[in-house]
């Protein structure tokens, strides 16, 4: 699984003009730490540093059971310490971005671009899991702590429902494959235990310290459900079998690079060039109203887009002028042309996301 | 409104009253701003003739009454009623005294278009149904059984046919024991025979009667509704103007689903400005 891990970590797009180090922290409990040690450091796709880990208390439990994992509040202490001292190497290394992912996740090749382009401090990748085997599969983001999923707005239904339909949405916390911007970590915001996290499942993970740190700082985080991302949790899909298959259904989700196609999934970007007014009401109230995803050809879009945006290839962008016609719902628009840059992110054939796709193609199944 | 000068010298001449009525005689700050403003129009306009006036301290069937009865004593030829919480435009004063006098002098009574406080909010029209119905607004004069008593101007000619009172809540009396009433009234009153009988009409409305279902709804009639019926009894007609909408101020409680709603609008104005609709 670290292999494979490793693998697709090396193969990720990055965002033009970045370039991609690893800094792995090893548990030094682990009975095959030497072994990852080594895997770790022979990559020759990705350069890799490992730090020391800081010191693990006895009572740390980590266990992965055969339906579900096992935790204590050690080990979320450990892995907030783990974590604040990968966050001291970005900064200290002065990357713009800090990038955590899980090792048992496998990430579309995308992933990291699709974060990045979503242009805010704190965004995390999306993905599925059955927490317990044989249960629905529910998302890794929440709105409200520890694990809430309806909230800031939105009934649990709405939630689910924009995530299986790949939007960029406002959340309260999430955890395991997240992109932080360098900027919010200059602000103070780390993994540090907070005192009297609200009480619940998990509440003491230190995913849900950094999201009560966030909230502090008033820094809002964000889900984004574009990315295809697999999340090896269970021993079932700790196997080559399952890994190779994963990997080829991540990689086969991608379309050729001339564009998307009737009925693919697009996403893409539309910034208002105009209206300083516009720009600012999107800044301050509506930070995601320019990211738009759905599937090309049933989204409601001016002409100008849709039809620019057969052409585009992804990571291309252009510059259009919209004619808003006497029927839009903006009055002073009406008669009017406005300039907009298009940017196309990201396109692919349409699926599900991986494991909550499973079940809603064919339920829970044994 | 273009009005020629000589139609609005003729409306200029009628007398009437402007008249609020209800129990503790407050009166609504939007209400208010509407009054003076209507106020301000008439008298700027030549509409000088008019009483204004509020009436209170009593409850609103018998204050109605009051009004009505005022309107009589001195010899008025319209009486128009708005309610403490309605909006009305500046003009409604002219766009009713129009309807009335000029475009539809067949009519006795118009309202405006007003609509419930509850929801659907429909507007009170009930054109023969028996329930206020959906009807859109500026659809011009809608003929109508009963309407509610928000905003109204009567001619008084229909006032001196029946009442005091005109206002008096009724209690919904079955059909088959209000005809079996007026047909023992009229043999009582006609030597033993009930004119109405002699006719096609007595028998089409009989054979209804089994198909009248008990109103689980309550067995009362408004004090408004019942002065239509009285009305409409009593040979008048009536009419709501669709083109003159009358707010009703309504108190609301805020929520954060309005919030929510608010903010999902505003997602989609911004997204719209962007060329994205859906």
């Amino acid at each position: 699984m670290f292999r494979a891990y490793i693998k697709r970590l090396a193969q990720l797009d990055l965002p033009p003009d970045h370039e991609l180090k690893a800094a792995f922290i090893l548990d030094p409990s682990c009975e095959h730490a030497a072994d990852l040690r080594t895997l770790a450091l022979s990559s020759h796709d990705l350069d890799v540093t490992l730090l020391d880990a800081p010191e693990k208390p006895e009572e740390a439990v980590y266990e992965v059971g055969n339906t579900t994992h096992h935790w204590n509040t050690e080990t979320f202490s450990w892995l907030g310490l783990a974590k604040n001292r990968l966050i001291e190497h970005a900064l200290e290394e002065r990357a713009t971005h800090i990038f955590f992912v899980d090792s048992d996740l496998l990430l579309a090749k995308d992933t990291l671009t699709s974060l990045h382009a979503c242009d805010v401090q704190i965004v995390n990748g999306v993905f599925w899991t059955s927490w317990v085997e044989g249960q629905v599969p529910m998302p890794q983001v929440w709105l409200k702590q520890p694990y809430t999923l309806h909230g800031m707005g939105l009934t649990q239904e709405e939630f689910l429902t924009h995530l299986i339909n790949r939007q960029l949405l406002p959340v309260i916390g999430g955890g395991a494959c997240v992109l932080i911007h360098t900027d919010a970590l200059r602000l103070g915001l780390n993994y540090d235990p907070v005192p009297n996290p609200p009480p619940g499942p998990m509440s003491q993970g230190e995913d849900r310290h950094f999201a009560e740190q966030a909230k502090t700082l008033r820094i809002p985080q964000y889900a984004d459900a574009w990315p295809d991302i697999i999340h090896l949790y269970h021993p079932f899909q700790r196997t080559d079998e399952y890994i190779e298959e994963a990997f080829d259904w991540l990689d086969d989700a991608r379309i050729a690079d001339d564009g998307p196609g009737f009925s693919d999934l697009v996403s893409f970007r539309v910034e208002p060039l105009e209206d300083p007014k516009l720009r600012s009401t999107i800044g301050t109230h509506f930070p995601t109203a320019f990211a738009v995803r759905g599937r090309f050809g049933a989204l409601d879009l001016a002409p100008e887009v849709e039809s620019a945006l057969a052409f585009l290839r992804p990571g291309e962008h252009r510059i259009l002028n919209i004619h808003f016609p006497n029927s839009h719902p903006i009055e002073p628009y009406r008669g009017h042309k406005k300039a907009v840059k298009l940017t196309l992110h990201s396109a692919k054939p349409f699926e599900y996301p991986p494991i909550i796709g499973d079940y809603l193609t064919r339920g829970l199944h044994t | 409104m273009k009005i020629p000068p000589e139609v609005l010298d003729k409306l200029r001449g009628l007398r009437g009253a402007v008249i609020t009525c209800n129990l503790t005689g407050l009166i609504t700050h939007q209400t208010f701003d509407c009054w003076q403003n209507m106020r301000s129009w008439c008298d700027r306009n030549g509409f000088h003739a008019v009483e204004w006036m509020t009436i209170h301290l009593s409850l609103v069937d018998k204050a109605r009454d009051m009004a009505f009865a005022h309107t009589l004593k001195h010899n008025y030829d319209w009486c128009l009623q708005i309610d403490g919480d309605a909006v009305f435009p500046a003009e409604s004063l002219l766009q009713l005294l129009y309807r009335a006098y000029v475009e539809a002098p067949q009519f006795d009574m118009i309202g405006a278009y007003s609509q419930l406080k509850s929801p659907p909010f429909r507007p009170t029209i009930d054109t023969g149904s028996g329930t206020w119905e959906n009807v859109w607004p500026n659809q011009g004069l809608v003929e109508v059984i009963r309407t509610g008593g928000h905003c109204f101007l009567t001619k008084t000619p229909i006032l001196r046919r029946f009442g005091p009172p005109w206002f008096a809540p009724s209690a919904k009396a079955d059909p088959g024991a209000a005809l079996a009433s007026l047909d023992n009234f009229a043999r009582t009153h006609f030597g033993g025979t009930n004119p109405l009988t002699e006719g096609p009409g007595w028998d089409t409305v009989l054979e209804a009667v089994p198909l009248h279902e008990p109103n689980v709804s309550g067995n009362f009639t408004g004090e408004d509704s019942a002065f239509c019926d009285r009305v409409k009894s009593f040979g008048g007609r009536i009419a709501v103007d669709t083109d003159l909408v009358t707010g009703h101020v309504a108190q609301k409680v805020i929520l954060p689903t309005d919030f929510v709603e608010e903010r999902q609008k505003g997602h989609r104005m911004v997204q719209a400005a962007l060329g994205v609709y859906s």
